[in-house]
């Protein structure tokens, strides 16, 4: 999976900030503030990548269990996928 | 050609011939200017604008394509969906030059094409002033005893009516500058509000600028109560109120924008009814 082309993640004054682009009506949806943890599996999903893949980069940059890694990376996942920013 | 000059940015404009554009834009001329930053060139065309042969990029709200010429900022308005168009704007990379085209739609229901070309002349500033100082934040603002103040929410909320209240109750030292769209340029990283020609349903705007002391972000309640938020919060209800570019460089660059605002300048929320007391708290904390 990966992210679609028309959303931005800036880091603005600390904070990462992700906002849609080529939607400049009203329409807010897809704009989100994330964590460090979120910032690091949005910046990822640039490329194509899988389940195991943000699973494994969790692990290796948080001191988390195996099993509450991919927990959290699915619970993110399906966030994005709710909010339609994959492709 | 007439030459105007908005929030520092110098215009040359060619074509632009309406009295109703006249008048509107009366405030900002300028005299002749040898070397204008931007030339904007216009023509009411006779017959719908063929579509462009550039890479389409995206349509927002069903009638705006964006196109990209691999520099540039394109964009052709349809009256409807899968019509010619009736609008069209390109501007070069730098957005130093820029040419522009109405077909009048009147007759089928459209806005009046002097009207159209005004405003649309408003959308080609947004656009210039991103690439060089500054960008257009949607807000009522004003100026308190030389403190630039800017009071921003979605429409209908009542910012104008709250800055009609600073009039009222402390007219004697404080100024509108502009009640819908004014520009926030930055000169060494200090913010300055500056007043635009544009300035939504009502025609209030004044060619003056002032430096940004606060922003502040109304919100409807029944209690009047103001504090001021985090700089998360901040970047977050400001990206509301800016136009999010169709091009990414534009939009990393409004984001830059909020950041120096956010960095530089106190931002608030106050949750207010329409009355003096709201006024008042907002006086107290500046």
């Amino acid at each position: 999976m990966k992210v679609k082309d028309s959303f931005v993640l800036r880091k603005i004054a600390g904070s990462h900030v992700v906002v849609p682009i080529g939607s400049e009506t009203a329409d807010f949806n897809g704009m989100m503030t994330l964590n460090e943890t979120g910032a690091m599996l949005f910046g990822m999903l640039n490329k194509d990548r899988s389940l195991e893949d943000l699973t494994n980069a969790m692990l290796s940059e948080y001191d988390v269990s195996a099993v509450e890694a991919e927990e959290d990376v699915k619970a993110f996942v399906d966030t994005l996928e709710k909010a339609g920013m994959l492709e | 050609m007439n030459y105007y000059k908005i929030a520092g940015i110098t215009f040359a404009l060619s074509g632009f011939e309406y009295e109703y554009f006249k008048d509107r834009m009366k405030a900002y001329e300028v005299s002749s200017v040898p070397t204008p930053d931007v030339t904007v060139y216009y023509e009411q065309t006779l017959f719908p604008i063929p579509k462009p042969e550039y890479k389409h990029i995206v349509t927002t709200g069903g009638f705006r394509d964006y196109f990209s010429d691999g520099g540039g900022y394109i964009f052709y308005d349809k009256f409807e969906k899968d019509s010619e168009a009736c609008a069209k704007v390109e501007i070069n990379a730098d957005a130093s030059v820029v040419h522009t085209a109405l077909y009048d739609i009147e007759d089928i229901g459209g806005a009046p094409v002097d009207v159209r070309c005004f405003n649309m002349l408003g959308e080609v500033f947004r656009y210039c002033i991103l690439k060089r100082t500054g960008m257009v934040v949607h807000s009522s603002s004003i100026c308190h005893a030389g403190n630039g103040i800017i009071f921003s929410a979605p429409s209908g909320t009542g910012k104008s009516t709250h800055t009609s209240l600073w009039m009222k109750y402390y007219g004697e030292n404080t100024q509108m500058i502009n009640d819908d769209c004014p520009a926030i340029t930055f000169d060494k990283e200090i913010p300055y509000v500056n007043g635009t020609p544009w300035s939504g349903k009502t025609n209030i705007n004044f060619n003056i600028s002032a430096p940004l002391r606060a922003v502040v972000l109304l919100q409807q309640k029944p209690e009047n109560h103001i504090q001021r938020i985090s700089v998360d919060e901040a970047v977050f209800r400001l990206l509301h109120e800016v136009t999010r570019p169709a091009y990414k460089d534009l939009m990393n660059q409004t984001l830059s924008n909020i950041e120096k605002i956010v960095t530089s300048t106190p931002v608030y929320l106050l949750g207010c009814t329409i009355d003096k007391e709201a006024v008042d708290l907002v006086r107290r904390i500046i």
